[in-house]
């Protein structure tokens, strides 16, 4: 009998089918990957079963017995544990804190058992191979760090399943193989893991098992030994995936020249790059390299403390983004929720937001010409969504980032920014944004494109350009494209053939 | 649209158990008088619902109405001042006050509530400062300026009432306010903007919207009508004590813009709800007036209702979200 066997789950939300009877079992000592696009059902089900949602239907069962978990507090009683994708950790909590936050270690009236708790934390971190002192607070570790301390926390609250929510989105290289050692010793140690991800690539080197789920239902399973990357990446998408090979693009004159600039981080380094007409630039380089603060300082998002920009040869002032909306510059943002859309406003509020002023005559928004813009845009980038109307939180991940996309499109920029455009976003989705990006550069877009995704750097961009530490350690044409490369000039150091696959 | 109609019957529920309760309250000068109340109140609350709008708040509206209703007899019949040069220069005063609010929130970056809550406590210093607490009015002739505030331009013949409603001039400031602010927040640029920027800043101004510009005339708005309430109230009742005028009357604004519909996280606003909901405060003071219901308990009562309203609202939100 296998340890947690899920039977027939059904959600609706408000109407909507999120899972229509879905059945999946993991064993102990398992890891089970969950495939599926956006929308697809993933999220309910790991919701539901760390007690964060109620089911319409179906039978959960662990370790023999039927379960019903309410809440969190329940689930995690049980033994299942969920590590989501957006930590909420406190910033300014000691380690030790949040280890034992809600759950703390007393002794006789209410006292905290500090000496108990200490041996307890250093144990716990341990587990994990976390290398911290217990004191030190969270808002100093790094983003795998701070992974690593949630499942040392789940781990010390007796988890028995573990449910991981793309954990690798935000982390290096490096700290996703810390990761996947952790997990891959629990493993060992009989610990049930339920794991989803984006990643074609990390679910064909660890899972011994892919659940494929599409629309809320079951839509296939494959088994270890050997997973085939296609195969996977057609479970993922819930379809098979065209990947269109680029069609050349020719380059115009240079269209976006930086000179020197500096960046309030990496306050001693300076940053020359110039992009033509039509040309495609990765920004590669480890997490704090700086490739965000290039990108919001060239938008004027954060002040800059120095540097010259200039567009089509004209030298331009940019303070703040509409300085820079001012001289053609668009920025899709990396913080999707926070600051790439909004997402209690319309899919037409949203596409026409950064166009308002374009439209108006004497203040007055010409509301003809937005939800005529809106619906070109939404067929055009084939957004899924009910109506021009509906609340950009009611789409999917993908389909919120299309409607950012869109937004700037609309302009038709002469330099486009992005910043990991395809974070969060299923792979046929990814395929179609990536379409939507050689499309803008194809009218002569100057496009600058940062992401932590190699692959995706090394299909799109006709050139790489590799920082380090805030300053740039060098360049590479498309000919010279290799993940090694990259990472030698990421992290500065050479690095023996074969240590990242 | 379906949450407006909400409050629209819960207006009519509390006018109807009144009027059965005391047939007084269904006459031609009751009405009328209702209607002035919610007149000046709507638009305290219309100008606070629009600082609510962009996720901010506004404690000071009370405090400037006081200022400005003190400044403009003080003015006028203290200081001799021609009231074609008084009138404007508090108006101007008040939008300054607003503008400043903004400013100090905007480039200082300071909490709204902080900010507000000083320009309450200093705005209310000042008039019973500048007059040395002593009650002002106008004089006989002043009487034309004081029309625009007591005018009842022309009357409504309503079946049931007895007599035609003469229609006070503080509504139909209120109607005419009411709609230039509907057509300011759903046609033009500054309207998108303050929606926009209610429901996330971060992306408005990612976006290209001046967030900042567009939350100092916020401020400015509320402060601005504040003041126009404040002369209306003052030459209405023509008689201004500089530490009662217009007090308290931000927490009835601001309760009106919740009963109405705004959220305090912002980015919620429709204006006929604001102007109900400051109706149905109004009413409900009326009611307490009229039913012989202590007076003493008119806070209590309020409190009651709009808490009551909260949880309907909540209620009704959650089985929608469902």
């Amino acid at each position: 009998m296998p340890f947690l066997a899920v039977d027939g789950l059904s959600k609706r939300y408000a109407g909507v089918v999120a899972l229509d009877g879905v059945s999946l079992h993991v064993d102990r000592g398992e890891w089970l990957a969950v495939a599926g696009s956006n929308g697809a059902g993933k999220s309910t089900l790991m919701r539901i079963l760390a007690g964060l949602e109620t089911r319409d239907a179906g039978r959960i069962v662990l370790d023999g017995a039927p379960i019903a978990a309410r809440s969190a507090r329940e689930a995690k009683a049980l033994g299942i544990a969920l590590i989501p994708q957006e930590r909420s950790l406190c910033a300014n909590l000691t380690i030790e804190d949040h280890l034992f936050l809600g759950r703390e270690r007393t002794r006789r009236f209410g006292f905290v058992d500090h000496r108990g708790r200490r041996e307890r934390a250093a144990s716990a971190l341990a587990r994990v191979e976390l290398d911290v002192p217990p004191t030190l607070s969270v808002g100093k570790l790094s983003t795998g760090n701070q992974q690593l301390l949630e499942i040392a926390r789940a781990l010390d609250e007796q988890a028995r399943v573990l449910i991981l929510d793309e954990p690798t989105s935000s982390l290096t290289p490096h700290e996703s193989e810390r990761l996947f050692a952790a997990l891959a010793r629990e493993r060992e140690r009989g610990v049930a893991l339920l794991y989803v991800s984006h990643r074609a690539t990390e679910i064909v080197a660890y899972a011994d098992r892919v659940v494929g789920l599409t629309d809320g239902k079951n839509s296939g399973e494959l088994v270890r030994r050997p997973l085939a990357t296609e195969a996977v990446i057609v479970l993922m998408a819930g379809r098979a995936v065209t990947r269109a090979t680029p069609t050349p693009r020719e380059f115009g004159p240079p269209r976006l020249a930086v000179e020197e600039l500096r960046t309030r981080r990496h306050a001693r380094e300076i940053v020359t790059l110039d992009i033509r007409a039509g040309e495609i630039v990765g920004l590669a380089g480890l997490i704090g390299a700086g490739r965000s603060e290039v990108l919001r300082a060239l938008f004027g998002a954060d002040r800059a403390l120095g540097g010259r920009l200039r567009v089509d040869g004209t030298r331009v002032e940019v303070a703040s983004p509409r300085d820079a909306m001012r001289a053609g510059i668009a920025l899709v943002p990396e913080d999707r929720p926070t600051d790439g859309v909004v997402q209690d406003a319309s899919v037409r509020a949203n596409i026409g937001m950064a166009s308002l002023r374009e439209g108006a005559r004497r203040g007055f928004v010409d509301s003809g010409a937005e939800r005529a813009r809106a619906r070109t845009w939404i067929e055009r980038l084939g957004i899924k969504t009910r109506s021009d109307r509906s609340l950009v939180r009611k789409l999917s991940g993908g389909n919120q980032q299309k409607v950012a996309f869109a937004k700037w499109l609309a302009r038709t920029p002469r330099v486009l920014l992005l910043d990991e455009p395809t974070r969060g976003v299923d792979v046929g989705a990814k395929e179609e944004i990536h379409r939507c990006i050689e499309d803008a550069a194809r009218r002569g877009a100057a496009v600058l494109v940062a992401s932590g995704e190699l692959d995706e750097l090394m299909r799109l961009c006709d050139r790489i350009v590799v920082l380090q530490r805030g300053a740039i350690r060098g360049e590479l044409a498309r000919s010279q494209f290799s993940e090694r490369g990259i990472l030698e000039l990421a992290t500065g150091a050479a690095i023996a053939p074969g240590a990242h696959a | 649209m379906i949450k407006n109609l909400g409050i629209l019957a819960l207006l009519v529920a509390v006018c109807a158990l009144t009027a059965w309760q005391e047939p007084r309250f269904w006459s031609a000068y009751n009405v009328g008088n209702t209607l002035s109340w919610t007149g000046l109140h709507g638009l305290l609350a219309l100008g606070t619902a629009v600082v609510i709008l962009t996720g901010g708040i506004d404690l000071s509206v009370g405090s400037v109405a006081g200022l400005a209703g003190v400044m403009l007899p003080w003015l006028v019949v203290r200081l001799g001042w021609p009231v074609a040069l008084a009138l404007p220069t508090v108006l101007v005063g008040s939008v300054a006050i607003g503008l400043l609010h903004g400013v100090l929130i905007t480039r200082l970056r300071l909490q709204p509530f902080l900010v507000t809550l000083c320009g309450l406590l200093v705005c209310r210093g000042l008039a019973r400062y500048v007059t040395g607490d002593a009650t002002i009015g106008f004089r006989e002739e002043d009487a034309p300026l004081r029309s625009i505030a007591t005018a009842t331009p022309f009357s409504v013949d309503v079946p049931g009432l007895g007599a035609p409603v003469a229609v006070p001039i503080a509504f139909l400031w209120l109607v005419a306010f009411a709609l230039l602010l509907a057509v300011f927040l759903h046609r033009t640029v500054g309207g998108r903007s303050l929606f926009a920027l209610g429901k996330n800043e971060a992306a408005a101004r990612m976006s290209g919207v001046a967030t900042s510009t567009w939350t100092v005339i916020a401020y400015a708005i509320s402060a601005g009508l504040a003041g126009f309430v404040g002369v209306l109230l003052a030459l209405d009742v023509n008689s201004v004590q500089p530490s009662t005028h217009a007090q308290w009357y931000e927490l009835y604004a601001i309760a009106a813009a919740v009963l109405g519909g705004c959220s305090l996280r912002g980015g919620e606003l429709t204006v006929v709800g604001v102007v109900l909901g400051a109706a149905i405060l109004r009413v409900l003071y009326n009611a307490i007036n009229i039913l012989g219901i202590p007076t003493q308990l008119e806070f209590a009562v309020v409190g009651a209702v709009i808490l009551v309203g909260a949880m309907v609202d909540e209620g009704l939100r959650r089985l929608s979200a469902r």
